[in-house]
């Protein structure tokens, strides 16, 4: 070990001393003569073109512009403000041979990779392979993509594993993923979803629901990174849990929604005929979305109050809400909901407010009981999917 | 069944219970049509018993239907010598300054800790605790007794 320590070190300072060579645009081959597996220079699939660097159909769609997206949507531009991470840049080294595609993306990742990623190098071809869940083996050829943050050198990088893995070179190209590339995926991923009978959530854009469906009570939400688009089984199981109890704890009541996100619940709940709601999230671009989805379901600020807080600090949160709330429902994650119990007791009303949590997992259910047992009683829960959404009615101990 | 021949295998490393849509888990799953959402809340939730910003590596296996399963591993040895010689970056180089170290008590409850990986469950202890030590020593680290 201690060897490839310091030969690493020799190459690498050799590598930073040496007078770079203006390599041609997009492929790049370290050192002298090619290894049969890795290079396989003359069987290169022709990927040598920066301008395109999407070829081929199953590499994913072509990079668009991010100004196109921002003006059909929300023009303050919601959907990029959440991108802190910046674009990336992506290696591709294709050809590998399958033997050698475990070591060569542990040194790849061992060496800074955020992501290592492994496909069958004649996919779309004929000479594809069908792999299943569960199959033991590797493509024959496979194609790797790593991705490293952007401003990593990856030239250095690439040297470092052409030395520790032994070979004589690795011939790869780099690519640069702007940022929205992939927020668009996010973006096509939203069509109108069923939550339950009768019960909708419909992205802006796509307001008609199926044949037969006008009557459904339908949420209509801009696509964004706030959690809550409908498909989790946890926002299903809540919008589910508010409508079954509509009569006694949401129609003309007052509903907080603890950790909003988009807004879903809260606003599910306003559409199901609640007099009031106050949603709470800890992320100011949750509170954001919210404000958005309220107004693309007509719901003003008066029956919809938002607010940024964590829980922790009184004055961030609504100050209407002691023993004032008929029903406090909250989708977020174990660790949480456990530690928001007395807060949540503080709000329900004594002996009548209602609390649905959810966002565990039903191993963590028990967890969630012992932390709202002192102040709610009948707690029950429902699973779907290895989530649950548990619930339960305040009593009369008093609040901390 | 043909709708679950696998199209890739990506790995990636999540800080616990921080899965977002950013880099790197965005572009890794986006790129394959994964649901990166519900990816993220799943992660998130499975990790929520982790100490915080833990590295987890993350095994997924996309399919071609846009479907896709996904196991953890324990976090990388290298995050595990680094804490337990309390160092933030790999250990100075080697003759140079103070050179961080550990003991062979870390280097024993490491190994078991990693012995808790899938693969690894049959691997005798012993090697565990000399692959730590290697790792140990291929960032500068020492093992003392």
């Amino acid at each position: 070990m201690a060897s490839v320590c310091n030969v690493r070190c020799a190459v690498r300072a050799l590598l930073r001393h040496a007078r770079r060579v203006p390599s041609t645009p997009s492929t790049r081959v370290l050192s002298s003569a090619p290894r049969a597996s890795a290079a396989a220079a003359a069987g290169f699939n022709g990927f040598t073109r920066a301008s395109n660097p999407t070829v081929g159909t199953h590499r994913g769609r072509p990079p668009r512009t991010q100004t196109a997206l921002a003006s059909t949507l929300n023009p303050e531009g919601t959907i990029d403000a959440n991108l802190g991470g910046g674009s990336v840049d992506q290696v591709r080294i294709t050809r590998v041979d399958g033997s050698n595609v475990g070591e060569l993306s542990d040194v790849l990742l061992s060496l800074g990779a955020t992501c290592c990623s492994v496909e069958d190098a004649d996919l779309g071809t004929e000479r594809e392979t069908e792999l299943y869940a569960g199959d033991d083996k590797v493509w024959h050829m496979c194609d790797v993509t790593a991705m490293f943050p952007s401003g990593c050198d990856i030239d250095a990088v690439m040297a470092d594993a052409v030395d520790i893995l032994g070979v004589k070179s690795i011939e790869y190209v780099v690519e640069t993923i702007p940022d929205n590339d992939w927020v668009n995926v996010v973006m096509d991923s939203f069509v109108p979803i069923k939550v339950g009978d009768g019960l909708w959530i419909v992205p802006e854009w796509a307001k008609t629901l199926p044949e037969g469906e006008e009557g459904a009570l339908s949420v209509v939400l801009e696509p964004g990174l706030a959690f809550g688009t409908g498909e989790h089984p946890t926002t299903r199981l809540c919008l589910g849990w508010l409508r079954d109890n509509a009569e006694t704890c949401v129609k003309g009541k007052h509903v907080v929604d603890f950790g909003t996100g988009s807004g879903v619940l809260a606003i599910g709940a306003l559409l199901m005929g609640a007099a009031k709601a106050t949603g709470v999230d800890v992320d100011p671009l949750s509170v954001k979305s919210a404000r958005r989805n309220a107004q693309l379901n007509g719901i003003g600020d008066e029956r919809l109050a938002l607010f940024c807080a964590d829980g922790s600090d009184g004055s961030d949160l609504p100050q209407d809400c002691d023993d004032a709330v008929d029903c406090v429902v909250a989708n977020i994650l174990v660790g949480p909901v456990t530690q928001l119990a007395p807060l949540f007791a503080r709000y329900a009303k004594r002996g009548v407010g209602r609390v649905c949590v959810s966002g565990v997992l039903a191993t963590q259910v028990p967890t969630v009981r012992e932390a709202y047992g002192k102040w709610f009683d009948d707690l029950t829960y429902t699973e779907e999917g290895g989530w649950a959404v548990v619930s339960g009615v305040r009593n009369s101990t008093p609040a901390p | 069944m043909s709708g679950r021949t696998i199209l890739a295998t990506i790995r990636v490393v999540i800080p616990a219970g921080a899965a977002k849509p950013a880099p790197p888990v965005g572009p890794a799953l986006g790129q394959h049509g994964l649901n990166i959402m519900s990816f993220c809340k799943e992660f998130n939730a499975k990790t929520a018993g982790f100490l915080p910003e833990v590295p987890v590596p993350v095994m997924i296996t996309a399919f071609k239907d846009k479907s896709f399963e996904w196991k953890m591993r324990t976090p990388p040895t290298s995050y595990f010598v680094k804490k337990a010689a309390g160092v933030s970056s790999g250990g100075g180089r080697p003759g140079h300054g103070m050179t961080a170290a550990i003991s062979l008590k870390h280097v024993y409850h490491i190994a078991k800790l990693k012995q808790q990986d899938e693969g690894s469950h049959h691997i005798p202890l012993i090697s565990m605790c000399k692959s730590v030590i290697g790792a140990a020593k291929s960032m500068g680290i020492e093992v003392i007794r």
